[in-house]
């Protein structure tokens, strides 16, 4: 069946071939899910009978996990899955709250896996939330999160994608309080015939507030991606602050690599910017590594971690080794 | 290169002059399209032409992206407008109504002081077209587009239609249907043109729709600048503006093709250009958008030989009721081709500024340097700016960067100014001026003055 699904909010010419991605999927029948984990936190756990994510798909069956964070402490919600999973979690944070949220997913076989994370954040909270993503390479993923924020909260969302090869992702951040912060770092890795469609949107509707995307890629052998950012400053956001970021590193001349990093602007006093850059790994810091004894697979390799590192920063030990691992398959 | 000053009255794009326009055909019928290629004295191909674009653009929708075009009816626009005048290369033989207006707009003077040759069009047709007659010796044709296609047939054909297809959009294929007016321009080879070539569009009657075709050759190793200026008067009922441009670099050519653009703000200006570059050609898009009610204007470079270039540089400056999208779509299609962009919007009373632009490029421009920058500028909180790019890269050994930034006149540089005795005022108009400047220092000095004069104009009491 085809599906289009991440429309951009924003249009250009249908040319282009970005508004939206078109897939031709076979999303097998949806079984009841009981193989997840949760640590530092209570939690409510029921069958849901609808989900709908911005990516545009929906089922009438889901497994659920609502959670209400009402003390500092780390949280850790784990996934393996078997075939397919369609989950959906709910995180609601009280004011004054500081913590750090990881959800990972893992599968030994190819899967679909479609998820949905939205996280409200109450006034003054700040979390980092790391949503790691290990499944396996042929697997299908459909990521969706969604955060509100209110006056003074902080939200660093660190989306780890090294499983899948059709991945498609969606984020969407409402500043909807003064001086909230929310900052969104990505990275992603595509080999193969692999597809990664993104479609990050943060949506600035309060004075003071700003909003970041930072999204950095590798894209091997035949690999696609398309990436749709934007930052939008809506009519009221005055004083804010929007910047989004795409690094691209081609390590293949067959590979397509198109963006359309957007800056909408209703709003005079605001500081708004984009950045794209593409091309191969930096020469100039290669034949330094290199002229320190590495060889030149060594130096890729060192190079392409310490661009991952956006988006490592604040996750743990075990879970940072795992993460290397996984980029070490890749490349 | 000779420089002068023109001084322009900041209220001559708004003079109506009187329609005394001698036929008016109104709508988009095969009746329509078969009496225009009929007055013309057309070959039967080019009525061919005209009949399939015509099919085409009621079969085409109008763009999912960008303004929403609904309010146009074509049937309320007087698709042909023919004015009482025939082509002349004086302008003492042009009616005094159409030459008054040229001359208001300072292009005679221009024409005598700074210029190699003027063309002039007063809605539907050239009436005006001269070039030096030494240019003229050196194989230099500058004509009217209609006489081109009778008198240059071959050197016609070769080119017409090879870069813009009739199939591209909608509008372009209301632009085939009822072409009408334009220039057509040959440079030989090696013949470098020492002061620009200009032709200058005017939309008088009310309620029309101009469709010119101008089509430009620049062969290998020769230059050329060529200024398009582009006004009418205001009225209350739409007026459309749906023209093509066609140009065709060599190699190791040049070519800068300068538009002044303020069209009265009842105009949908829906233009459409391209320019194929060869190997080592440059072709430079100097681009002032002023006037229009909706503008959809993206220049396509397709930079088809190893090392060609583009240049873009271009300023919009959007005020109440005005809803500018414009700029740029590049192919790279060859090694260590170039693409250089500065684009610079401002948002004003309401005005909506976007920025759109399209890069491709292709697997085989390795070594290829892009570099892109736009800024915006918002005068108020009630105007929109936005920035809508696309790239979709096919290449891993190219250099790529782009950026873009939105912001407000700084508080500290309005401060600074103040306290060296401005009024904010002034202040702020200086910063509007300075944040053009890099814009304008990029057109003859007689056309910045012009600019300068159209950003003056556009901060009249709309500061502070």
């Amino acid at each position: 069946m085809e599906y289009i699904l991440n429309k951009s909010i924003t249009r250009t010419t249908e040319h282009s071939k970005i508004n939206d991605i078109h897939l031709d999927l076979d999303i097998p029948s949806i079984n009841g899910f009981k193989n997840f984990k949760v640590s530092g936190v209570d939690y409510k756990e029921y069958d849901s009978n609808s989900f709908e994510s911005r990516i545009g798909l929906s089922f009438d069956k889901s497994h659920n996990i609502d959670i209400e964070v009402i003390k500092d402490n780390n949280i850790l919600i784990s996934y393996d899955i078997d075939d397919i999973l369609v989950d959906n979690v709910n995180i609601k944070v009280l004011d004054n709250i500081n913590t750090n949220i990881t959800i990972k997913y893992t599968s030994l076989k190819d899967i679909y896996h479609i998820s949905k994370v939205n996280i409200e954040l109450g006034k003054n909270s700040k979390v980092v939330l790391n949503y790691v993503s290990l499944i396996s390479k042929n697997s299908k993923s459909f990521i969706a999160l969604e955060n509100s924020l209110l006056d003074n909260s902080n939200l660093e969302t660190n989306l780890i994608d090294l499983g899948g090869n059709i991945k498609v992702n969606n984020y969407y951040s409402n500043l909807t309080g003064e001086k909230a912060i929310s900052t969104f770092n990505n990275i992603y890795i595509v080999s193969d015939n692999d597809i990664i469609d993104m479609n990050y949107y943060t949506s600035i509707l309060k004075p003071k507030a700003e909003g970041y995307i930072n999204v950095s890629g590798i894209l091997k052998d035949k690999s696609h991606k398309s990436f749709k950012g934007t930052i939008d400053f809506v009519k009221g956001s005055t004083k804010s602050i929007g910047k989004e970021l795409e690094r691209v590193t081609l390590l293949s001349e067959d590979s397509i690599s198109k963006s359309m990093p957007i800056l909408l602007c209703g709003e005079e006093d605001v500081v708004g910017a984009h950045g794209v850059s593409t091309g191969k790994i930096d020469k100039e810091k290669l034949f330094y590594m290199m002229s320190r004894g590495m060889s030149k697979k060594e130096a890729e390799k060192l190079i392409i971690k310490s661009e991952a590192n956006i988006a490592l920063k604040n996750i743990d030990e075990d879970l940072y080794n795992e993460v290397i691992n996984k980029i070490d398959l890749y490349i | 290169m000779a420089k002068t000053q023109v001084s322009i009255d900041t209220n001559i794009y708004n003079i109506k002059a009187k329609d005394e326009s001698i036929l008016k055909t109104y709508g988009l019928t095969e009746k329509v399209v078969k009496e225009i290629s009929k007055l013309k004295d057309e070959p039967s191909w080019i009525l061919d032409i005209r009949l399939k674009a015509l099919k085409l653009f009621y079969e085409m929708d109008n763009p999912t992206w960008g303004p929403d075009l609904k309010l146009l009816d074509i049937e309320r626009i007087a698709t042909y407008v023919k004015p009482n005048s025939n082509m002349e290369r004086n302008w003492e033989d042009i009616p005094t109504e159409i030459k008054t207006t040229f001359d208001r707009l300072g292009i005679p003077e221009a024409e005598k002081k700074s210029l190699s040759g003027v063309g002039a069009q007063f809605d539907s047709e050239m009436v005006y077209h001269n070039l030096e007659e030494e240019l003229s010796k050196k194989g230099v044709i500058y004509t009217n587009f209609d006489e081109a296609i009778h008198k240059y047939p071959e050197l016609f054909k070769k080119y017409f239609m090879k870069a813009v297809p009739i199939n591209d959009h909608k509008y372009i294929a209301l632009h085939y249907a009822l072409f009408s007016g334009g220039s057509f321009i040959y440079i030989p080879k090696g013949v470098k043109l020492d002061m620009p070539l200009q032709s200058y569009f005017r939309l008088n009657a009310p309620g029309a729709g101009q469709f010119e075709h101008t089509l430009i050759i620049v062969e290998d190793d020769a230059s050329l600048e060529f200024i398009e200026g582009c006004s009418a008067p205001g009225y209350n009922e739409l007026n459309l503006h749906a023209g093509c441009v066609e140009l065709f670099v060599g190699e190791n050519a040049y070519l800068r093709f300068s538009t002044i653009e303020n069209w009265s703000r009842n105009m949908l200006n829906l233009n459409t250009k391209k320019c194929i570059v060869s190997k080592g050609g440059k072709i430079e898009w100097i681009t002032g958008s002023f006037g229009s009610k909706i503008s959809m204007l993206y220049p396509l470079s397709i930079l088809n030989g190893e090392g060609a270039t583009c240049e873009y540089t271009g300023i919009s400056f959007a005020g109440n009721g005005q809803n500018l999208d414009t700029g740029l779509k590049v192919i790279l299609n060859a090694p260590k081709t170039n693409l250089f962009v500065n684009s610079k919007s401002i948002s004003k009373d309401g005005g909506i500024c976007t920025f759109r632009s399209n890069v491709d490029v292709k697997p085989n421009a390795s070594k290829a340097n892009l570099a892109l920058s736009c800024e915006s500028l918002m005068l108020d909180s009630i105007s929109r700016s936005d920035t809508i790019p696309f790239n979709d890269i096919r290449c891993d050994d190219i250099t790529f960067s782009h950026e873009a930034t939105i912001g407000k006149i700084s508080d500290d540089m309005i401060f600074y100014l103040m306290s060296r005795g401005l009024d904010e005022e002034e202040a702020k108009a200086l910063i509007v001026r300075g944040f053009a400047e890099p814009i304008s220092k990029s057109f003859p000095i007689e056309y910045a003055v012009e600019m300068n004069r159209l950003i003056n104009l556009e901060l009249e009491g709309t500061i502070g």
